[in-house]
Parts: structure tokens; sequence; C-alpha cells
């Protein structure tokens, strides 16, 4: 069931003299099973633009589609569009509040008005999704480390069995160890549970190794759109816009301007390496 | 969501009004909310409407948005007219069940509305135009005085400045929050009385644990950059008079003059 923008149009403050563009005739297709990620300099409407994708903002203009059904469409279940498309905002630790973590993730399936067996059942596969299991049911939301809350935050999304899951910067602020442990699992739910993510990061080198597409979002509208090995082709363009390629991929244009002939398209470290091995050869 | 809210938030435009002194704006209010009091005639408001309306035109902020800010006190002002319609004793003009509408109840309710709605306007009007900033380093300067009784006139006007500068952040993070909740299928909107206050609790505990948290971080980095209060501390940009500001005090002092003038004669 495919998740489509046509000409979204954005502005906040619309009509008055603080009114802001920020989205400008943005169309995309997301799909399921697909691991998505936006990037874009400050300030480029990234934010902006998933919180079109849940609803919780309203484009000025355009259609935003979902299994071909306008969602703007007058007698649209937008309640129901909120369940299949799930939303994690940066930093969603912030917004637990319960005392016990599972009532926490609870909360979203109970919203849904599902049977408390299905909401308890739902929270558990949840929970056993990001990897935490009965041991902390009962601890409270404030006394897990960092990591650990930020997967209670996820699982009370996951609770309501979406099928997109869209992150804005969901690695923010973690160590490197719980930073891989999170985007694995997102890969995770992506492979295996067949979830469609759309992810919105900083790093480079997350999303040329995680993604399986890129949307570079610059100034409210779509530059580039493609594979990360496609969009990373794009190097001049990407440092203009205050972007960057992964670091690999710097190493190899780094060794192509002093005069070695390597493929600077290569985005991954174990294909680099192979590529500066056959240097020696 | 929350960002609807305009009353008493700054907009940014550049006009004759903006650039004033903030310590005139701070009396230019005071004078003119205490001026409002005096009037008791159709002249005395007519002459408030009017100096309101001349300040509103040079300011440049748009009639709609201050007009805005009055949903706030809307239901005020429908309080207001309804007692003073039936309440007030006099000629009767007409009567509805047992209550009758005289013709002086008609006059104040009228006179109250113009007079709240101008309160509130012109109030509004110096946060419209003036930054937090301006108008705490306005309050500090303008009540110097008092640090002679040793009233702590730094302290309260940086705890304003503070108060102040939090309130457009934490409406920044209740919609933030309430974006996540929503996002988790919470309903803010529809509901009784009790459903909705229930509602409240997946709202009002992350805004208290993030507004704990950014005081302590503040008042951290505060103390990282040595604060110690207002003695032997300096401005950036110190508050100086020029013409304009005499020429507004001026104004305002033949605003309120004629005011008096009106109460007395008429």
């Amino acid at each position: 069931m495919p998740l489509t923008l046509k000409n979204i149009n954005y502005a906040y403050n619309a009509g008055t003299a603080l009114e802001k563009k920020v989205l400008k005739d943005v169309s995309l297709t997301f799909r399921e099973g697909e691991f998505t990620a936006i990037i874009g300099p400050t300030g480029s409407g990234k934010s902006t633009l998933i919180q079109h994708l849940d609803l919780l903002l309203t484009a000025t203009s355009g259609e935003l589609l979902f299994n071909g059904e306008n969602v703007y469409a007058e007698g649209y279940d937008r309640k129901a569009l909120r369940s299949r498309v799930g939303l994690v905002f940066q930093y969603p630790e912030y917004q637990l509040f319960e005392p016990e973590i599972f009532t926490d993730v609870c909360f979203g399936p109970k919203n849904q008005g599902l049977p408390e067996a299905e909401v308890h059942a739902n929270a558990r596969e949840a929970m056993k999704l990001v990897g935490l299991d009965e041991s902390y049911d009962t601890l409270s939301p404030f006394e897990i480390s960092g990591g650990q809350k930020r997967r209670v935050a996820i699982a009370g999304v996951l609770a309501m069995k979406p099928d997109f899951l869209v992150l804005d910067e969901p690695a923010a602020g973690l160590d490197p160890q719980g930073k891989k442990e999170l985007l694995d699992l997102i890969r995770g739910l992506c492979t295996q549970a067949g979830k469609g993510i759309i992810l919105v990061s900083h790093s480079m080198d997350d999303v040329a190794e995680y993604a399986d597409r890129i949307i570079v979002l610059k100034d409210g509208t779509v530059r580039l759109d493609g594979t990360p090995h496609e969009v990373f082709r794009h190097r001049e363009e990407l440092v203009q816009m205050g972007l960057s390629v992964p670091k690999v991929t710097e190493v190899l244009c780094g060794l192509k301007t002093r005069g070695f002939d390597v493929d600077t398209g290569l985005i991954g470290i174990a294909e680099t390496k192979e590529e500066i091995l056959r240097l020696f050869r | 969501m929350l960002r609807d809210i305009t009353l008493g938030q700054y907009y940014p435009v550049g006009s004759p009004i903006h650039r004033l002194d903030p310590r005139v704006k701070l009396m230019g209010t005071l004078v003119y909310i205490v001026a409002i009091f005096l009037a008791d005639g159709v002249w005395g408001y007519a002459l408030a409407v009017l100096f309101l309306a001349v300040v509103i035109a040079l300011s440049k902020v748009p009639v709609g948005h201050i007009l805005k800010g009055l949903k706030a006190i809307f239901i005020i002002v429908l309080f207001t007219v309804v007692f003073n319609l039936f309440l007030t004793p006099g000629e009767e003009l007409f009567h509805i069940w047992k209550l009758s509408v005289t013709k002086e109840g008609v006059q104040r309710a009228v006179f109250m509305t113009v007079r709240l709605v101008c309160l509130v306007m012109g109030a509004s009007l110096m946060t419209f135009t003036t930054t937090p900033t301006a108008l705490t380093d306005g309050i500090e300067k303008g009540l110097g005085f008092l640090k002679v009784l040793k009233v702590p006139v730094h302290e309260v006007a940086m705890m304003m400045s503070i108060a102040l500068r939090f309130i457009p952040i934490l409406m920044e993070e209740t919609d933030k929050i309430m974006k996540a909740q929503s996002a988790r299928g919470a309903d803010f909107d529809t509901g009784g009385l009790v459903k909705k206050a229930k509602a409240m609790v997946p709202l009002l505990v992350p805004l208290f644990v993030s507004a704990f948290r950014r005081a302590t971080d503040l008042a951290q980095a505060m103390e990282a950059r040595c604060y110690h209060g207002g003695k032997g501390r300096t401005k950036l940009h110190p508050l100086k008079y020029t013409g304009r500001d005499l020429l507004a005090y001026l104004v305002i002092a033949a605003y309120l003059a004629g005011m008096i003038l009106l109460k007395i004669f008429l």
C-alpha cells in the first residue's frame, strides 16, 4: 500500500508577515519494505515533510494518497491513517509519561480502541521487536538509560502495528554502539517485518550503509532521489548544499585527485577496500 | 496548533512605534490604561479609541492580527455585556421574561466593551512592538530608582525576561509533545470534561519533566558563565532617549491632559 505525495506545498503562518514557505511542489512515493532515507541541510523541510505523512500538518495545496485514496478528501478516516503510519519524533523519549514502561507502550494500541488482550499482545510484540524483555515491564521510564528509553518510545509507536515507520533522526545523541544497534533494528523491521521505513538523518555514512533509497531535500524541494550509489555520485552538488558524501567516498575522491585511477562512486567500506586493494595488484 | 496564540507575541515589522524606547512604551501603556478609566462619556471613549487607532496605524501591525488576540477575552466581554445589559437600573427600554433592559444598561454595556477591548489592545500593542528583551531592559532601567529602597530590580527584571523567554519555548515544546502523542493516537479535542482532563496527563507529565530539565540547564549555563546578578554589569545596547522619544512623551502627556479636561468639562 504505497503512500504518495502529489505536488505538496506548505507554508507556516500562511497569510501573515511571518509567512514562510517550507515545502514547494513535493511529489514522492513511499513503498512498504523499502528503506528510504531523507537527507538535507537544516531548514530544508525534512521535519515538516514527515509530519505531513502522519497528518499532523495538512498541506496548503496538493494531495496525499494512501493506497490510491486521497487522504485529504472529506470523510476519509484520518485516525485510521495515523495507525498505518507510525511517526517517531526526534528525542522520542521525551514523550514517555506513564509510571511503568509496559503501560506506556500500551498507550498507542489502547487509543486504537482494541480489546485489552490485543493491546497487551501488541505491546508485548513491539517490546520484543526492539529487544526489551518482560523484566523491563514495571520499571519507570525515568530510571533506564537513554538508548533504552528511545527503544521504549519506538516500541510505543510499533505497538500500533503501522505499515510505515517514520523516524526523525532516531540515533541522535546515542553512543556508537547504541546507534548501530538501533539502526540494525530499524533495518530488521524493514527486511524482516516488511515495514516501509522513512528515516531522516544527518549522517551520510549511516544512510549509505542502511538505506535502499535516498531523497535529498533542499529549500523545500526534492533535489535528488535514487539509490545511495546514484545519489552520492553527485558529490559537488551535495557539498554545495551543505551536505557531504560518506567518508570512504571522500577517501576515494582524495585518491583520484592524487592521480590514482579509482571509482569515486563507491560508498561502502567493503567495496572501497576492494577498490583500493585493486590498485596494489 | 498552538502557534495561533497571538496575545503578547512580538510582531517583527519596522515602524516608528517599534523604534521607540521601551520606557516610553511602558509609560505610554500605563498612562493609557489609567486614562481609559477617566473616560465617562462618549467623547472620552472616542478620544481613547482614536488615540489607539492612530498608534495602531503607526505601528504597522495588521489590525486583523491584533483582533485575533481578542479571542482570549471574548468570554469576559460577553459576561460584562450580559450583566450590564440586564442588571443596570434605570429607564426601561424593553424586557425579556423577568429581565429588563434599560437605556443606561445598553450604554454601560457598550462603554465597558470598548474599555475592555481598548485595554487589551493597548497592552498587547506594547508587546507586539517591543521584544521581550527590550521590555525587561526598559523595566530594569525605568524602575532603577527603586534600588535605593533595596528592591532587587535587576533580579526581578531577569526573572521576568527568563519567564517571557520561556513562553515560546514551552509553547513549542507543548506543540511537539502534543504532536508526538497524537501520532500515538491521543485525542485532545473530543470527549467530556473528565475525558479531556485525563487526556492532558500524557501532555503535562512530559512537559513538566522538560521544563525542569530546561530550568536546570539554564541555571548551570548561567553559573558556568559566572552570572552573579546585576552589580557592575553593563549592557551591549544601553537605552538612550532620542528626540523621537521626547516627542512621544509629549504626545502621551497631551493625551492624558485631554482625557482629564474631557472628564472635568464634559
